[in-house]
């Protein structure tokens, strides 16, 4: 049984530089349950694959079918408004996924440690503080498949290593897909590994085997250090929705 | 276009419960833009709503000044602010709804933010909520002209009002609809389509009776679809009002055709409303 399927992709994105074409003909199956962690390198693709599956991009061509509901990619902003308090968001999106706002609420509330501030306005959090909304947020609802664009987890301190936890309890409960550019996540998270290189997605049942095609392919790669530290600082700078 | 939509459902051929479980999820994701819509609303400030809400009574209470300083006496009855009031509710139905609509999408920033929501349920909902807000508005305002001592502020037949009221609603959505997907692609369409729908209060009956105007003007005005919401409308308030012009399914049918190319405009476009 699959959770995502993309059947014939083709994705281009026009600039003034001429058309680049994303993908072609791309093919993917993530099975329903599993946690598929995809590497690949800058500019391969990653973050378009991660939208067309999410649906905030739509393929030029082709179709992606889902079976369940899907989470937005994980400590995006776009669905919050800065000038609602936490718990507004979380209910309205709560509200239109058909799933308990007053649960997810506690949940965050409890998880994050925010005490009274759930109840103000997103643009009064500091940023630690909105760091652990946005995350805790991410996986308070239960959908049936997350996913995640290089963020998969973050924080500070003991929160981090919470969040972390977090993670994998979701992962054994729902369908996880997420990308990233460190070897070392795709072992602490992942069951099937996957490289996405010239617009394929080549998957393996062994994590071991995607490392050493992503090794070959990126050289660079081989020793890169840890990265989610830089990529969490990209998407907690971003700012809350229009009104920030 | 060979735009084909990913879909979500498992693999099966249309059957009833897939229709009624797509409209639950429709109607969950409508109301809940609809709620988010009303609090944003008095983010700003908690009067804002409020204001919202008196802008059509203040608006009439300008006109009612006016009129009476130039010393005019109603079209037809005898409460000029009864008659005025009868008119100016269902052109600002028409013009607000349709008008809001216009920058929904942008407004929002919520396109394709969360799976289920889809351009469609952000217009919907501002042109419903809008809707609503002008019942409010409706209520409120026949009741302060029942308070001012008119007494046939109260329809004498309330289907006719509330039939017009359903009418002029389903033509300001379905323009509003078309206004959304333009406005969508053209800023500027807001400020011209504001501009033209303003204009709109002189021909659409507000200030005289389209019976009582000579035949080739008559003519000409009846092309007017929001003026036969206006007649049919009013004509829930007086008995006798007179309803030669009115041609009611010239109403529904304008308000019909551009519900359709509305909601065709939006599954063309779909792909590149942003």
């Amino acid at each position: 049984m699959m959770a995502v399927e993309m059947r014939d992709i083709a994705k281009t994105f026009r600039s003034a530089r001429g058309p680049n074409h994303v993908f072609e003909h791309l093919n993917a199956a993530f099975p329903r349950g599993a946690s598929v962690g995809i590497l690949g390198a800058r500019g391969a693709g990653k973050s378009t694959l991660i939208r067309l599956i999410g649906g905030s991009t739509l393929p030029d061509h082709g179709k992606v079918r889902r079976v369940g509901s899907i989470s937005p990619p994980v400590a995006t902003t776009q669905a919050y408004h800065a000038a609602l308090t936490g718990r507004e968001n979380l209910h309205f999106v709560a509200r239109v996924n058909g799933f308990d706002g007053d649960a997810a609420a506690r949940f965050v509330a409890r998880f994050a440690q925010m005490g009274e501030a759930i109840d103000h306005p997103l643009s009064s959090y500091t940023r630690e503080r909105r760091a652990r909304f946005l995350f805790a947020a991410s996986y308070a609802m239960p959908f049936d498949i997350f996913i995640a664009d290089e963020a998969l987890f973050g924080g500070a301190g003991v929160f981090r290593e919470r969040c972390a936890e977090l993670v994998q309890a979701r992962r054994a409960q729902a369908t996880l897909i997420f990308t990233t550019r460190s070897p070392q996540m795709l072992r602490r998270f992942a069951d099937i590994g996957a490289v996405l290189h010239e617009g394929q997605l080549h998957m393996f049942d062994r994590i071991g085997d995607a490392i050493r095609l992503y090794r070959t392919i990126d050289d660079s790669a081989a020793d890169a250090p840890l990265e989610d530290d830089d990529t969490e600082e990209r998407y907690v700078d971003e700012p809350f929705g229009p009104l920030a | 276009m060979s735009y084909i939509p990913p879909f979500d459902a498992p693999r099966r051929g249309p059957d009833l419960s897939r229709i009624a479980e797509g409209l639950r999820t429709q109607g969950r994701v409508i109301i809940a833009l609809m709620l988010r819509e009303m609090r944003l609303r008095s983010v700003q400030s908690r009067l804002s709503y409020l204001l919202a809400l008196l802008e059509p009574i203040l608006q009439l209470t300008m006109m009612m000044t006016i009129f009476t300083f130039i010393g005019r006496r109603p079209d037809f009855g005898t409460s000029l602010l009864l008659f005025l009031g009868t008119g100016i509710l269902p052109f600002f139905l028409f013009t607000h709804v349709s008008g809001r609509t216009t920058g929904a999408i942008r407004a929002s920033g919520l396109v394709r933010a969360l799976a289920p929501i889809q351009p469609l349920d952000i217009m919907l909902a501002r042109a419903l909520l809008e809707t609503a807000t002008l019942l409010i508005v409706a209520i409120l305002l026949f009741t302060f002209i029942y308070a001012t001592g008119v007494k046939d502020a109260i329809p004498s037949r309330p289907m006719l009002a509330i039939q017009g009221f359903a009418a002029t609603a389903l033509l300001a959505i379905g323009v509003g609809l078309i206004n959304g997907v333009i406005g969508a692609f053209f800023r500027l369409w807001a400020i011209i389509y504001g501009v033209l729908s303003r204009s709109l209060i002189f021909m659409s009956g507000v200030f005289f009776v389209p019976d009582f105007m000579p035949p080739p003007i008559r003519y000409f005005l009846s092309w007017n679809p929001l003026l036969h919401g206006l007649e049919w409308f009013r004509s829930g308030f007086y008995l006798t009002y007179p309803t030669l012009t009115l041609d009611k399914s010239y109403l529904i049918g304008f308000g019909l055709v551009s519900l359709l190319i509305g909601l065709a405009l939006e599954r063309v476009f779909r792909p590149r409303l942003i």
